[in-house]
């Protein structure tokens, strides 16, 4: 069907461009709308996950330095010293007993829930006191925390799973130096540890995330998710980042783990929050997921607090705020169709009667001078041209009328020699010459009128 | 004084009858005392129209045979008059037509008994076509003739030897009644062609109407359809009539058949 605007009529040009004008903005604005509405919601969201990382940053900060001072303590106990001190000089009498340490340790425990052993070790790495006795005599040389404590570096360790018989659960180490005499520059006797709970640093994580969607981990300065808000989350002790082969052979060497760390498919947008020193927010897969991802670093240790959600969050969001602003936007175009075709009606109703009366004027067909009336009403141009369709409407009529009436032209066709002749053969025969004598008397004896002639 | 007002048409078919009963009966109705003569032999229809007829009609009245007053029939009732008005009806009768010898005098004796008998304002003569001896009687004692002419022209010539009789024939007031024409206004350039042609001046305009020639009330047609044009015609050629009729007699015009 071939559709030509240009022999459409007036009216229904009015009509659609009124249609258009009013549908038109309306759908500019549903999508303006539903853009803002989308990226409102991407900041929204963005927002609320940096904030719930940062969160997440602060309690853990919090509780490493509450460790970190507890700890700190404990090597400058001056019971603890002064057993690290007399254990050093060379397993003479002790003084205090070791059973007087343990017994410390023990009341250490038990005052804070959550910690899980509560050791000291000396120079050479061995265990010479512990709330957990089954430890007491091993040697931790080659956990780094040690190392780094033996360097004068009160630390917080990366977690590391457990072997043997340290404890059942992977676990973080807050570790600091016994110096002799307990003074600050003291050489270094031993080390105090707190051998906690990966569970007491991850309950921060666990507890976190506000929705089922959303997770949080702890990624590590190398990049290895120490901890996950999942329980037996698969891609927990897997690095974000591909671990070099020295980091490799330092996780191995220290223990932390069964085997090599897996390294974890995952998008280079991701990867960036890897060791950044800033807070941030990407988009990107992560195992295969796509996922949005905010993270913050931690200040008391080389973590990051990283949250993430799956990205079809956001279309979910965006979906509904789509669907609501299409629904509002059908509505408005709905009314504002209605509008315009009220409008448009208004605006051709008189057009159309001027243009339908100017179709039967041609036509000769009588014209509605009522609906000319009406129009000619109007004070604008509308009404003078109705009024002058109404003058030559009302003339037209009149003159069909007077051509109606007038009779058709009459042809005449009198034969004047006949009708001579005939007429002299009426009159010229007795009959009628005897009548016509006898006429005036016969209208005046049928009338009764005897004045003149004959009486009766 | 009554006046007699011929309704003639030289051919059949041009409506005499239903012109002469329906100015009869506007004329009734109006207050007018009318006599309506079907003076044609066998004519009936006007009396049928009206509501009846009688054994005896205007041909035994002329025979003698019957008296003015028994063929006479009042039809008041059928035009529904209501301020004085009349109407009796004559209808043909059957008796054979007098010799022409004394058809003159028959004729004569015959309306003064009728006249006697009624006393009418108006006497309508309703005629045979044609134009024999009982025409030229008829026409001797005519006031007005109304020559019934048709748009066709095979009518013209009859009706011009016609109108030239009558007006031979001393009529006061011959004219022509143009029927079944198309509209009901005459271009005054045609009136004056047709006035010169028929020697007489056009007094109405009858329109043809289908209603009218398949009217089958019980009132004539332009009284139970006034506001037709037909109607609207006959009844101004009636009104014209009374106002002729009332300045012949020096009087003030009577009521209008048109009110």
């Amino acid at each position: 069907m071939h559709v030509d605007p240009r022999r459409w009529h007036i009216g229904t040009r009015i009509a659609v461009i009124l249609v258009l004008g009013a549908v038109g903005p309306v759908l500019l604005l549903t999508r303006l709308g539903i853009t803002r509405i989308e990226n409102q919601a991407a900041r929204d969201g963005q927002r609320e996950l940096i904030g719930l990382a940062g969160a997440i940053a602060a309690g853990l900060d919090a509780e490493i330095e509450a460790n970190l001072r507890l700890v700190t303590g404990i090597s400058r106990d001056r019971d603890i010293v002064a057993y690290t001190e007399a254990v050093d000089r060379s397993g003479a009498a002790v003084e205090p007993a070791a059973e007087q340490i343990n017994a410390d340790l023990d009341v250490l425990k038990e005052a804070h829930v959550g910690a899980g052993i509560f050791f000291v070790l000396d120079d050479t790495g061995t265990a010479i006191a512990s709330s957990d006795r089954k430890i007491l005599g091993g040697n931790y040389a080659y956990r780094p925390y040690w190392q780094e404590a033996m360097r004068g570096e009160t630390n917080v360790s990366d977690v590391y799973l457990p072997i043997g018989t340290t404890s059942s659960t992977p676990g973080t180490a807050f570790a600091a130096p016994i110096r002799r005499g307990g003074r600050p520059d003291g050489a270094i006797l031993g080390v105090a540890v707190i051998k906690s709970d990966a569970l007491t640093v991850s309950g921060v994580i666990t507890d976190a995330p506000d929705r089922d969607d959303r997770r949080a981990y702890i990624v590590e300065h190398d990049g290895i998710i120490s901890a996950s808000s999942e329980p037996d989350d698969p891609i927990r002790f897997g690095s974000i980042a591909p671990l070099s082969p020295t980091a490799q052979r330092a996780a191995a060497a220290a223990k932390r783990f069964d085997g090599p760390v897996p390294t974890i498919a995952t998008s280079p947008d991701v990867r960036a929050l890897v060791g950044s020193p800033q807070p941030g927010f990407t988009t990107g897969k992560l195992a295969g997921e796509s996922v949005a991802v905010a993270w913050q670093p931690l200040v008391s240790a080389p973590w990051t607090a990283v949250v993430v959600e799956p990205l079809s969050v956001y279309d979910t969001a965006a979906d509904d705020a789509r669907r609501t602003a299409l629904r509002i936007a059908g509505a408005v175009a709905v009314i504002a169709v209605l509008i315009a075709l009220i409008a448009a009606r208004r605006l051709t109703r008189p057009l159309l009667a001027l243009t339908e009366a100017s179709a039967r004027l041609e036509a000769g067909t009588p014209v509605d001078e009522e609906a000319l009336a009406v129009v000619a009403r109007r004070r604008d141009d509308l009404g003078l041209l109705a009024a002058r369709l109404a003058d030559a409407a009302r003339e037209t009529r009149a003159r069909e009328a007077r051509l109606e009436a007038q009779v058709a032209s009459l042809r005449v066709e009198i034969d004047e020699s006949r009708r001579a002749r005939d007429v002299a053969e009426i009159v010229d025969s007795d009959f009628f010459t005897d009548l016509q004598a006898r006429a005036t008397e016969m209208r005046r004896r049928v009338r009764g009128d005897n004045s003149e002639g004959e009486p009766e | 004084m009554s006046r007699f007002v011929t309704v003639h048409g030289f051919r059949r078919g041009v409506g005499k009858t239903t012109v002469s009963v329906n100015l009869a009966g506007v004329l009734a109705r109006a207050g007018v005392s009318v006599l309506l003569v079907e003076t044609a032999r066998r004519a009936e229809d006007a009396g049928a129209v009206l509501g009846g007829t009688r054994p005896d009609g205007f041909a035994e009245l002329v025979a003698g045979t019957a008296g003015a007053a028994s063929i006479g029939r009042d039809a008041t009732a059928a035009v529904g008059s209501s301020s004085g008005g009349r109407l009796v009806v004559v209808n043909g009768g059957r008796a054979v037509a007098p010799d022409p010898d004394v058809i003159g005098e028959a004729t004569t004796t015959a309306f003064h008994a009728l006249l006697d008998a009624f006393a009418p304002d108006f006497v309508v003569l309703d005629t045979a076509a044609g134009l024999t001896e009982e025409t030229l009687t008829l026409l001797a004692v005519t006031d007005d003739l109304l020559l019934l002419v048709r748009p066709d022209r095979r009518d013209h010539q009859g009706s011009a030897v016609t109108a030239d009789v009558a007006v031979r024939m001393g009529v006061p007031r011959p004219a022509l009644v143009l029927t079944q024409v198309t509209g009901t206004v005459l271009d005054p350039a045609d009136r004056a062609r047709i006035e010169e042609a028929f020697s007489i001046p056009v007094a109405a305009v009858l329109p043809f109407s289908r209603e009218v020639a398949e009217h089958q009330g019980d009132r004539p047609f332009a009284i139970s359809h006034a506001g037709d044009p037909w109607s609207i015609a006959l009844t101004g050629l009636a009104s014209d009539l009374v106002t002729t009729e009332a300045a012949a007699r020096g009087l003030p015009p009577r009521r209008s058949p048109r009110g």
